[in-house]
């Protein structure tokens, strides 16, 4: 063979042939699969947030592929999670990137608003809708009546005072209005009473022998759930566990005693606990003290002396036995309660053996009662006996996480804005009947539920313009109806939000916004977990999927702007004087400049290093942003025992002069008495018994003749605040919520009560109530007593998406919103919304 | 000698929060109603003695494999490490291995997964988007879609076969656990090596007990669960 | 003629043309009897005489290489019942069928060499002259990168896998064949792997 032809050969064949270079093999059975070694590597990068599916607000990452989303974890280096994160946390993915976002900002058409009207909303661009927004507070500014402009604030980051905060004051209105009195105020008031903590606790879970939980799910839902669900195992090796719940949730079916309370009825069971404690001398003498003479007096019935008692770190334990407790034996408390005198007994017995480490563990189930004030206080005085209040293995406070408050404003507020600014209120908090005594405060919290009935009684007067966010008002409050009335009745209402919603059906404008953990930079501080308080960081991970933007910011400086445009610049001079980047001192020129100022001068006390503080060191903004979380140093235990609680005596006041101070207040306010007070709060109590944690019977709306069944409902572990319904993931693994079904919202009915009312396992039933109706399908379920119905919160949504509606045209709801049957009653001491403790009656019937 | 992978699901650990079904789907692209995680739920009892009980499910990886058995054209097999997988290009959708698996984990793709994501109509026109306007908007049709599946599977799977977990071969093969093992936030989960001496399942299965599902059968699983729920 | 090439060059010549011997027959293999030629000489002086005697036997078709097609078909490809199937899975897994774990796990060791079967090729992966292929490929990566990987991905590839069943082909094909072409083919390329594995066993540590 010539050279020739072999060289041919080789470059055929791949042959090596000397003196002639063979750059690549010849192959005939292969391709170079050029990804399959490289490809079995991580391909992306997690990237910290925040998730705020529910108020644990945990520090997350976020797998980032080639600028996707992917995928959800905890963020590892938070210690209140330590890197696990709920099963919530991964539906986002779903919510981010569902279609039916809304993608642009429309303009509502058809002048006339209500359920049955359809909006016909158009396409407006961002500038016309700034335009058109502010064009609306200018007539409110020239008709000097900027007071009928409100802000509603749902969800919120900690640059919620930008939107909710200081816009409204500088506009000149006292109506800005956020969710907390819907969420959960009534359960911050027995330990703000007792020890001026208006927030909530951090429970020792690893530590503690004995677990109370009174209507708390913390496997499932609120609060802490990575941490408790990650440490349950150990828990349940070491402690016993207590539920106390209506229903047979995901805890209690992991818990050793199950105390199916009928609802509302809890505070006969706290008491009786205390009773029992005190009676058979279980209660922790280093933290409340003991008789002088080391006898226990404590004897059922019995009235003791005062003076014979000798207190440590408490206030009023003699004072709450004898107007409280003394006669509140477990064999009283199993008629009120329905649980039986022994097993109340036993837990009491079990729960004080373990003190100090034993947990009374609150939750709004218990407490959002119409009068569940004082179960707040009964429960976490439990807490108190026990001598578990800041204490190893109990009921923690947080540490502090510092932070730079929002530049002063004040120069900014006009003539015209301070005249609107001192108008009252319209959501009523402060007025006799609703006392809303956050912080001792009259008037403290905003009743939210309340503005609706406002708005239609226009008293004080009505409302304008609304602009609100991160909100769905008429599905998230009791009574819907009166929403749906209150949203038809308002001219002009802007809506920012992420889907279409119930809310949005009513809006004028549309601004679709930001999804909180992939598209925004935020932070978001107060929450604390496994003895640690952080900050946790937002961040924009991806491209905004459409044309959003961020409310509490970017949306307020472009509302500035049109504000300046058309003749008012103190919003805008606001943003653009007072805040400028604490490095380069640099002054924001747009929306998206100004969020980042905004996150870096309110971070900056953690990634600045030569602020001293007491937990991590973080060395730059940038540090910060990569890291994602900053953590507090580890719970100081007892550091409020000494006189340190910050009430009126510096105790930990089971008799509470602190709420007597704030009653007392309120009533003079008014020109009342305090019992007057009570009255007017639905209250039963009399005299000094309004100052003590103490049993209230129950309240409910609807007669039990024609409304034999207690209604009462629960959260879902899938629920990211009601916005997950539109997610498949949600509906495919629904039933992981004891006794609920897969793509589903089912009333869960004891057999015997279903039996009675002829109703079979999948009926659909019709649930009435003397506010509304909802028709869902029956689910039999010995998880939940006979006489009271069970349903679970979230679903029954007739907007918001393809799969969160059965059909979203025809506005047919997957399920039923148990708002639509809720009455709307509230827990006023607290201002909060009472949801919970049955406080609504329904008949059920097959359909 | 290969390896010998089995997982251990403790039950006394579990909260029965369905993360690892969640995360599953995530992990491997599966579309509506294909679910190679899931769970049995039993209540048993009355008010107000009421157990409540779930098992979390999966492939059980048996060492005698009904499916193997049953497929006739090798397409589901057992590999050198004593997983039961799929082999996608073999299969040949005839569904035999459904029909042998006393497990029920085997799902059967009737139609071209995530076609949800080809729809061209928005809900609300103008105001929301069409499913395809986010696939190309994010670049994948799946917009959250998790392209490492693809190192050893299909990454999505398709009309006319069948398909069922891999115990995440592709993150064992890099030393990873599979992915419902790491994102389940009771730690309840593990999956070790049964013919290395020194890995860790030895001490769980000595330490706890456990049982399988259906040991009557005689498929011998490789999934124990230890303890109770 | 021109200057030598190395032995790690012959070697993956080597593995080349016999990869291309278990290919469908063509009328250029005559080109590949010299290069055959010099690498058994440079490497395995004694099957020297086998390379010989494949190209004589081939001469002697005169150019007509029909009956070599049709010993072929009938050893490797069908379409009646095919006398000695070209797969590892027929010899090393139960059953005798084609697609098994066997097939599977070369699979396997072909991605982890970067590699998969190529569309073109229609085809199973544990072919024989896919097999051979993988090892021309290996010498070919490990000249060209200096990459010890490749050596020891033959390595493994010998050890764990073809030379448990190139012998059990060659039986096959010796009770099966009508020619001797196969049957010399099938012989010197078993003698080849032992050879290779002997030196693999021997040497371990290439450096």
């Amino acid at each position: 063979m010539n050279r020739r032809n072999f060289l041919k050969l080789s470059a055929v064949t791949g042959l090596f042939v000397a003196g002639a270079s063979q750059t690549k093999p010849v192959l005939n059975a292969f391709s170079k699969n050029a990804q399959a070694t490289e490809t079995n590597e991580a391909q992306g990068e997690w990237i910290a947030s925040t998730c705020q599916g529910c108020t644990t607000w945990c520090p997350v990452q976020i797998y980032i592929v080639d600028g996707r989303a992917t995928k959800v974890r905890g963020n590892p280096n938070a210690k209140a999670n330590h890197g696990h994160s709920c099963v919530r946390s991964h539906l986002a993915l779903q919510q981010v990137y569902d279609p039916d976002r809304v993608k642009q900002p429309m303009k509502r058409t058809n002048p006339k608003k209500g359920r049955e009207e359809d909006p016909q909303f158009v396409p407006i661009s961002w500038e016309e809708a700034m335009d058109e927004i502010a064009d609306k507070i200018i007539e409110l500014r020239k008709n000097e009546e900027t007071h009928k402009l409100s802000v509603w604030r749902g969800r919120y980051t900690a640059l919620n005072g930008i939107l909710y905060g200081n816009l409204p004051k500088i506009i000149g209105t006292p109506n800005n209005i956020s969710h907390s009195s819907i969420c959960a105020e009534a359960e911050k008031f027995g330990p703000y009473y007792s020890e001026t903590m208006w927030g909530y606790r951090d429970y020792d879970h690893t530590e503690t022998y004995y677990e109370l939980l009174w209507g708390a799910d913390p496997v499932s839902s609120n609060r802490q759930i990575p941490h408790s669900t990650n440490v349950w195992g150990k828990v349940r090796d070491q402690a016993k566990i207590a539920c106390i719940d209506p229903r047979l949730s995901a805890t209690a079916a992991k818990a050793d005693e199950w105390l199916p309370v009928i609802p509302g009825e809890d505070g006969a069971i706290a008491a009786a606990i205390a009773h029992v404690l005190l009676t058979e001398g279980l209660w922790y003498k280093p933290f409340v003290g003991d008789f002088k003479d080391g006898v226990n007096r404590f004897v059922n019935g019995r009235t003791v002396s005062e003076s014979a008692f000798e207190e440590n770190e408490t206030y009023g334990v003699v004072k709450w036995w004898n107007l409280s407790l003394k006669d509140a034996t477990p064999e009283w408390a199993e008629e009120k309660s329905g649980i039986p005198a022994e097993q109340i007994r036993r837990v009491a017995q079990d729960f004080g053996r373990a003190a100090p480490r034993a947990i009374s563990f609150l939750s709004p189930g218990a407490c959002m009662h119409v009068r569940g004030g004082y179960t707040s206080m009964l429960t976490h005085g439990l807490n108190g006996l026990v001598g578990s209040v800041d204490n190893v293995g109990g009921t923690l406070d947080g540490e502090s996480v510092p932070v730079n408050s929002l530049p002063d404003f004040t120069a900014y507020v006009d003539r015209i804005a301070e005249k609107g600014n001192s108008m009252p209120r319209i959501d009523h908090g402060g007025s006799l009947k609703f006392p809303a005594l956050k912080d001792s405060t009259s008037g403290g919290v905003k009743m939210t539920n309340y503005v609706a009935d406002a708005v239609l009684a226009e008293d004080p007067y009505d409302l304008k313009v609304v602009l609100s966010y991160w909100t769905n008002f008429n599905f998230s409050n009791q009574n819907t109806k009166r929403w749906d009335e209150a949203l038809a009745k308002i001219p002009f209402h802007v809506h920012m939000t992420v889907n279409p919603a119930e809310q949005t059906h009513f809006a004028d404008i549309v601004l679709p916004v930001t999804h909180h953990m992939f598209e925004r930079l935020s932070a978001v501080r107060g929450s604390k977990g496994n003895t640690y308080a952080h900050l946790s960081m937002q961040n924009r991970l991806i491209d905004p999927v459409f044309d959003v933007k961020i409310d509490e910011t970017e949306i307020a400086w472009m509302l500035g702007e049109a504000l300046e445009r058309k003749g008012f610049p103190n919003l805008i001079n606001y943003f653009r004087n007072e805040f400028s980047d604490p490095e380069t001192g640099k002054s924001p020129e747009n929306g998206l400049e100004f969020n980042e100022i905004a996150v870096k001068m309110y971070t900056e006390p953690l990634w600045n290093p030569s602020v001293q503080k007491a937990g991590d060191t973080i060395n730059g903004w940038d540090e910060l942003k990569e890291i994602g979380v900053w953590n507090s140093v580890k719970y100081n235990y007892r550091k409020k025992w000494g006189g340190n609680f910050g009430t009126k005596t510096g105790k930990f006041e089971f008799y509470s002069e602190t709420l007597k101070e704030a009653l007392e207040a309120h009533a003079e306010k008014h020109n009342v008495s305090v019992d007057d007070v009570m009255e007017a709060t639905f209250n039963t109590a009399k005299g000094e018994l309004a100052f003590v944690g103490h049993y209230e019977p129950a309240y409910r709306v609807g007669n039990e003749q024609e409304y034999p069944l207690i209604f009462s409902e629960h959260r879902s572990r899938l629920n990211r605040e009601a916005r997950s319904a539109n997610t498949s993931w949600y509906q495919e693994f629904k039933d992981a919520d004891p006794g609920d079904e897969v793509w589903d919202d089912v009333l869960k009915i004891n057999p015997v009560d279903a039996e009675k009312l002829g109703i079979a396992n999948g009926d659909m039933v019709k649930v009435t109530s003397p506010v509304g109706e909802i028709t869902v399908k029956a689910k039999l379920w010995e998880g939940t007593r006979p006489g009271v119905v069970n349903k679970c919160y979230g679903q029954g949504h007739w907007a918001y998406g393809h799969i969160a509606s059965l059909d979203f045209k025809k506005q047919l709801p997957r399920g039923g919103n148990n708002n639509i049957i809720l009455a709307d009653v509230y827990e006023a001491l607290s201002g909060s919304s009472a949801r919970h403790g049955g406080s609504t009656r329904v008949k059920v019937e097959k359909v | 000698m290969g390896k010998n992978y089995a997982m251990t699901i403790d039950l006394h650990k579990c909260v029965g929060c369905a993360a690892c079904s969640v995360v599953c789907k995530n992990e491997n692209n599966t579309d509506i109603g294909m679910n190679w995680s899931h769970h049995i739920i039993n209540v048993s009892g009355k008010f107000p003695n009421v157990k409540y009980e779930y098992i979390p499910t999966l492939c059980n990886h048996c060492e005698d494999a009904p499916c193997v058995k049953a497929c006739p054209v090798k397409a589901m097999y057992k590999d050198e490490n004593g997983l039961t997988l799929h082999d996608a290009d073999k299969c040949i959708g005839c569904k035999s291995c459904m029909a042998s698996c006393p497990y029920g984990v085997i799902s059967f793709n009737k139609k071209d997964p995530h076609q949800y994501w080809t729809e061209q109509t928005a809900l609300v026109e103008g105001m929301t988007a069409s499913p395809k306007e986010v696939s190309e908007i994010a670049g994948e049709k799946l917009p959250y879609y998790n392209p490492e599946r693809e190192y050893n599977y299909e990454g999505m799977r398709y009309r006319g076969i069948v398909e069922k977990c891999q115990l995440c071969d592709h993150r064992l093969a890099r030393d990873e656990q599979p992915y419902c093992v790491s994102r389940c936030p009771a730690e309840a989960r593990y999956v070790g090596d049964l013919n290395d001496p020194n890995d860790p399942i030895h001490e769980l299965l000595g330490k706890y007990g456990h049982k399988k599902l259906r040991e009557d059968l005689g498929t011998k699983p490789k999934v124990f669960y230890l303890r109770e729920f | 003629m021109e200057k030598s090439l190395g032995t790690l060059q012959y070697k993956a010549n080597l593995f080349k043309i016999l990869s291309e011997f278990y290919n469908k027959p063509k009328d250029d293999m005559q080109s590949l009897y010299a290069p055959l030629n010099d690498s058994l000489v440079a490497l395995y002086p004694d099957l020297v005489t086998y390379g010989k005697e494949l190209e004589s036997e081939f001469l002697e078709l005169h150019g007509d290489i029909t009956p070599l097609s049709v010993e072929y078909a009938k050893l490797f490809i069908g379409p009646f019942d095919v006398l000695a199937p070209p797969y590892s899975s027929i010899y090393l897994d139960s059953g005798h069928q084609i697609l098994g774990e066997s097939t599977k796990y070369v699979e396997k060791l072909y991605r982890n060499a970067g590699l998969e079967i190529s569309d073109s090729f229609k085809d199973l992966p544990d072919h024989i002259a896919a097999e051979l292929e993988f090892i021309y490929y290996n010498y070919f990566s490990y000249i060209d990168t200096n990459e010890v990987q490749f050596l020891l991905n033959i390595e493994t590839f010998l050890e764990s896998h073809l030379s448990l069943w190139v012998a059990k082909l060659n039986d096959q094909i010796w009770k099966r064949a009508n020619l001797e072409f196969y049957k010399t083919l099938t012989l010197l390329t078993t003698k080849v792997v032992v050879h290779e594995l002997n030196e693999f066993k021997g040497n371990v540590t290439i450096h």
